[in-house]
Formats: C-alpha cells, structure tokens, sequence
C-alpha cells in the first residue's frame, strides 16, 4: 500500500525512534508488563506502522464497502443508509408474558422480534413431561403448540415485522409457519431468521437428544423448504455467539462457525442446489466479547475469510452469496455478578465493537443477567446502550471508521489467517460433524476457557470487581426479575385444555404422515406444518420425526 | 471408629436441562489439578442419579452446576433424597446462575455454599476442602453406612443435624 521508497524511509525513522526516544522512555520507566496480549492470548505490538501492512493491497485485500472481499462491509453507505436493527431477545415466563414483553419492547422502539425459548421447548419436550419441573418458563418461553405461538404474537404483526427464532427446533418454526397461514399471510412473505444450526448447538448448548445425523438432516430439510417456499427467510444462523461463550477465542470462533457452514453446503449441494441456490440467506451470529480491538478485527477478518471461501472455494457466482450478514449479542459470559451496575459499561464497550465492525443487527445485554433473564429496567438500559450509540456517539457517520488503522488491519489479517489455520485443521479432522462427534472441537475449546480462567485467577488479567477493585456487597444494587413458580402449573394447565380441545383424530393423522416422511427421503417440512395446525404437541412431533432415519 | 481416606473425592454433576457446562469443566479441571479426585456425572442428571452415585463411587462432597433457573426446585430434590438415603452429612455446594434470595433459600435448606459466575476455583476449592474437613474421619458415604451397620446391633442414637428440620423444604 505503500511505495518502496516510502517502506524505506520509513524503515529508518522507526529504527532511530526506537534506539532514540522509546529506548531513553524504556529505560527510564519501563513498561506495565512485559507482554501485551489480546483476550484471545494474541500478542499486541507497542505499536503498529505501514511496515505491518506493507504487503497489503487496497484493492485486493480491503477494497471499498459492498466490494469484494468486503473487509470494510456489505453495504457501501454503512450505517448511513439503514441503522443497524435493534433486536433484544424476549422470552419468558408464559406465552402471554413474553407477548406483553414483545409489545413493550416495541413500544420502546426495538426494531425486530428476537424469542428465546425455555429449555423445555429447547429440548423439544412438553412442559409437562417430569423431566422439565423447575424449568419450564425460566430462561426463555414455553411453548408446547400452536396455541403458545398464537399467545405469544397476539397483535404483533408478524407480516411486516422480522422475526428471530433461536431455536434448532423445526416444530417450532412448523408452528411459526401454521400461524401465518391461520393469519392468511403468503410464506413468501414472512421475513425473519430460524437458527437451526444443529451441527454448532449440538456441542455447545448441548442439544442432544436426538442423535446429530437425524438433527441434521431436518435441519437441512428446513433450509430445502425455506429455499423452494419463503425466499425472504434466513432459514440458518450459524452460532459463533455460543461457541465463544463456551469459551473459545475470537479466531476459534469464526473457524468452528464456518466449519459447520461448511457442512450445511455440501449436504445441500449433494441435494443438488448449486450454491448460489441457498448461500444469499445464509446468516451468522457472532459474540461481542470484551477485548474491543479484537472484536473489531474479528468480524473484519470473518467477512472477508467467508467472501474468499464462497468465491474461490465453492465457486460462488451471485455476489449475494460472498456475504456474510451477522447479528451479534454482547458477550453473556463477560458479564460479573460482583457489582453488577458495572456490565453497562462492558456491554457498552462490546455493543460498540460490534458496531464499528459492521454488526447487521445486535442485542444488547442486561446488566443483571448473572443473575436471572433481565428485568423490564434492565432491558430498557440495554436497548438504550444501542440508541445511544446509534443516535449520540457520532460512530455511525462513516463507513467503517477504523479501516486503515494500521493496528486494526494487521490484527484482521492475523486473525484471518488463524481462522483459516484452525478450519483446515478442522478438514484434517474430517469435516466439523466428525470433529465433534470426536470430541476433538470440544477440547480445542475447553483448553482455551481453562487458560483464560487461569490467567483471570492468576491476576494475569484483570476483571474488574472480580479480582481487583472488588468491594463487600450486602444487597445487590438492583432488582431481579422474579418468575412465580405458579407459573410453570398454568402452562401445563393450558397445555392440557388443548390437549383435551383438539381434534384428535386429526392429531393422531398428521402425526401418521410426520412419521411417514421420517421414513421416507421426502421433506419432512410440509408434515411438520400440517401437525402442527392440527395443534400436535412439540415433543409429539419431534419423537415422530427422529428414530427411524439415519440409522 | 476412624477410617481415614487419603484422597478426597467429589461427585460433579449438571442436574436440569440446560447445556451451559462451561463452569463445571473448569471446576472439574481446576480440582484435578489440586489433587482432588473428581467424579464427573454429566449433564442432565437426575436426582436419583445424583445420589447412586455418590453412594457407589463413596465421595466426600457433591457439587451441582446449573444455569437453567429451576434450581430451587432440583436442586431441593437432590437434597431430600440425599436425606432419604441417608446421606445428611454429605455436603452439597452449587454452581450457577443463582440470585441471591435464591442462593439464601438454598442454604437453609442444607445447602453447604451456593458460587455466582466469576468467583474463583482457588476460593471453591478452599471451601470443598473446609467442609469435607468437618467430617473428615471417614466419608459420609462410608459413616452412613457403618452407622447402619451399628444400628443393627446397638440402641439408634440419631446424629445432630445443623439446625434444618427435613420437613423445611421448598414452597414450590
């Protein structure tokens, strides 16, 4: 990027410095600490100059916003065109609770549907099966059929607003799919994200009670379906957000997230789609996490590492296909229970790297959720972290305002070329589903949240309350929500009205069919939908629809 | 009686449905790596596992890790039917998303220490190692058994509990 002559000069002037100024400076006072290093244990350099990003070319390797390999963005305006969509994640309680939330989130000026589900409806079981007392309605929504999904988007309009489901559940998006069709709303134009990325949240969150190949194979099912029927739906997320929660690095994990694109592709592609069929609705979820830098760098380096793999490796022709559209959530695992009015800060911090890095739509989270899902003030400081930024912080008014930093594109180059190290590794290891199912992804990231946690105890690094500036707290500065455990009886109480309501003739039918299609190579889809209008249950369906397959 | 066992041995386990094991690999690993043998039971435990297997593999301590909100609810089960098998004296500890009033209940209920995210292992393992040292001659697994053993021969003399009637249990 810089002439020869230039490099040259510049060559010398930083040997004079350092043998001049920075050594009379070192001498005399030292430094804090021998090393520097990022959150993900990569080294910092006191300082970074043309010399780091001389073999760097403009064109090739930053190039403009909404040009190839779209270091800078996607879009050539940035934020100056359309703001990022501000999407809190709702959800608990009871249907009819997360439908107040979701109403007061509007109200609020949230711009997108975000609904978390408990970790019944997670697990795809009824809230009345024993295995889910105690958690029905606490960390997200319960929802058991069709009746939930009517309760939870009462007066919402689910034609024109987008809507995220974080769910690897096809029941549930079935239940989404037979509410818009009870509405009259054509599927082709629903807009809004399903997670569904089986592969990632199978060692992560640990959704595993059903075997990763039957998974799968309906989470593929589910993006055939969305290619053919809603064309406006991202029928994937790929979840890096609970990779790095884990406990992973930043480089770990762009590298994990990609390798189970990866895998999604090439099922798709022996379906028989060509890439450009499908890879324009691919979207990604990213973690926000607290080394700011890093982050920014993280999501530079995962555009344009997923740009080359689409264009170069998979012979991607529609730009649409090279990009790489993300929403980011601050990082829940950064936040501290000691102290906890200090997390609007780190979120605030997280919030604007995801910014400055290019985030398409973002959740911030609350300052006390170390403790339970967040209170209804809590929530408001968080989405009030993102308005702030939006419309105070002067951020938004250019186009990627750190490209050029000669720190931040040689971090990005780095952790570009760390992704790409780990996911070849990841294809020596045969491909990201083999290298869970070894355990060999599991243990890359154990290793690293072990260092982190060591260094943390060890006061190599600092967090502050945690282990440094810490004070005695009697009573917690804040509210917590609190979710009557009466609650958890109501639900299974509405469950069984509908059980006994339905048709069950009808349910017993569609469920036939469900099973039918399980068997049979057709996509399960469709079978999903038609049980889910006849008011099957979740676990009623998703105990049909696995077993056979897959074998 | 004194049977004195050289190494100390806890059951480690993720009672309720949530995935988040992040925590309870770190305790797991940390405790390793201060000598103490761990018994790792998983994720997704039921109470009645919980309690086989401190039985079987004769720890000295359990400890729960859980994010998913219901831990009044499991985690006063395990605790009933630890009392059930009599296992009293064997000290629990908890790991988690667990608010405050949450943790106090816990404790009233026979709970030995309840640890928020970001507390330390060095401090975890400093309590394991207090409250196994209260009973420390022979591991409550192995007292309970021999104390059965007695009872069959000798008048039954029940052992002070530390102030928690076995009928306190939870309102849910």
């Amino acid at each position: 990027m810089f002439g020869r002559e230039t490099l040259k000069k510049i060559r010398e002037e930083k040997s004079k410095w350092e043998k001049g100024p920075l050594k009379l400076v070192l001498d005399k006072w030292g430094e804090r600490d021998d090393m520097f290093k990022t959150l993900s244990g990569k080294d910092v350099n006191r300082l970074y100059t043309p010399l780091d990003i001389a073999d760097k070319d403009y064109l090739t390797d930053i190039n403009f916003p909404g040009g190839y390999p779209y270091t800078r963005g996607v879009v050539p305006t940035g934020y100056r065109g359309k703001l990022w969509t501000r999407r809190q994640v709702a959800g608990f309680a009871t249907p009819e609770e997360t439908n107040r939330r979701l109403k007061y989130l509007q109200n609020e000026g949230q711009t997108g549907i975000n609904i978390v589900f408990d970790l019944p409806t997670h697990n795809q079981l009824d809230s009345d099966n024993p295995l889910c007392e105690g958690a029905v309605g606490k960390d997200g929504v319960p929802v058991d059929t069709l009746r939930d999904m009517e309760v939870i988007f009462e007066d919402i309009d689910i034609a024109t607003i987008s809507t995220s489901l974080i769910t690897a559940g096809a029941p549930i998006f079935a239940m989404f799919l037979a509410l818009a069709e009870k509405r009259n709303i054509p599927l082709n134009s629903l807009q809004g994200t399903l997670q569904n990325d089986i592969v990632s949240l199978f060692y992560t969150v640990h959704l595993t009670r059903f075997k990763l190949p039957e998974m799968f194979r309906i989470s593929v099912d589910v993006i055939e379906f969305c290619i053919k029927h809603i064309p406006r739906w991202n029928p994937v997320s790929f979840v890096g957000y609970q990779i790095r929660e884990k406990g992973s690095t930043a480089a770990q994990e762009i590298a994990f997230t990609f390798g189970s694109a990866i895998e999604y592709i090439q099922a798709l592609q022996k379906r028989g789609f060509s890439v450009d069929d499908f890879a324009p609705r691919f979207s990604f979820f990213f973690n926000a996490h607290n080394d700011f830098f890093e982050e920014v760098c993280k999501y530079r380096a995962a555009r344009r590492l997923w740009a080359r793999l689409m264009r170069e490796r998979f012979k991607a022709e529609n730009p649409l296909s090279w990009l790489l559209r993300y929403h980011v959530q601050t990082a829940g695992s950064s936040l501290t229970a000691q102290q906890p009015v200090n997390n609007v800060i780190r979120t605030t911090i997280q919030a604007l790297a995801a910014i400055l890095g290019g985030a398409h739509s973002l959740h911030t989270n609350s300052m006390d959720e170390a403790y339970a899902l967040p209170s209804e003030t809590a929530v408001r400081t968080a989405l009030r972290t993102q308005q702030i930024i939006a419309y105070e912080s002067g951020v938004t008014a250019t186009v990627d305002p750190l490209g050029g930093s000669f720190f931040v594109e040689k971090l990005t180059d780095e952790l570009e070329d760390e992704a790409m190290t780990i996911l070849k590794e990841v294809e020596r290891q045969g491909g990201m589903i083999q290298a869970v199912t070894t355990g060999w992804v599991q243990k890359q990231i154990q290793d690293a949240a072990y260092i982190y946690k060591r260094e943390i105890e060890g006061k190599k690094r600092f967090v502050v309350g945690v282990n440094c500036f810490e004070v005695e707290e009697d009573e917690l500065p804040i509210e917590i929500l609190k979710i009557d455990p009466s609650l958890e009886e109501l639900q299974k109480k509405n469950l069984q009205a509908v059980r006994k309501r339905r048709d069950t003739k009808l349910v017993e039918e569609t469920l036939k069919k469900l099973k039918a299609a399980a068997e049979s190579d057709i996509n399960i889809m469709p079978s999903f939908i038609e049980a889910a209008s006849a008011y099957a249950t979740i676990e009623e369906m998703m105990n049909m629809s696995t077993c056979v397959r897959c074998e | 009686m004194k049977i004195r066992k050289d190494n100390v041995r806890v059951l480690l386990a993720k009672p309720g449905l949530d995935g988040h094991d992040r925590g309870i690999y770190l305790v797991a690993q940390a405790m390793r790596d201060a000598g103490i043998e761990v018994v790792f039971l998983g994720l997704r435990v039921t109470a009645n596992q919980v309690v086989m297997a401190a039985m079987q593999e004769d720890v000295d301590l359990i400890g729960l890790s859980i994010f998913s909100g219901g831990h009044t609810a499991i985690i006063s089960r395990i605790i009933e039917e630890l009392r059930r098998a009599g296992l009293d004296d064997l000290p629990v500890i908890v790991g988690g998303i667990i608010p405050p009033d949450d943790a106090r209940e816990l404790k009233r209920n026979g709970v030995g220490e309840v640890f928020p995210p970001g507390c330390s292992t060095a401090d975890i393992i400093a309590c394991v190692r207090s409250l196994i040292s209260v009973t420390r001659d022979a591991s409550p697994v192995l007292k309970n058994h021999l104390r059965q053993h007695q009872e069959n021969s000798s008048v039954n003399e029940p052992s002070p509990k530390s102030g928690n009637a076995s009928d306190d249990t939870t309102n849910e």
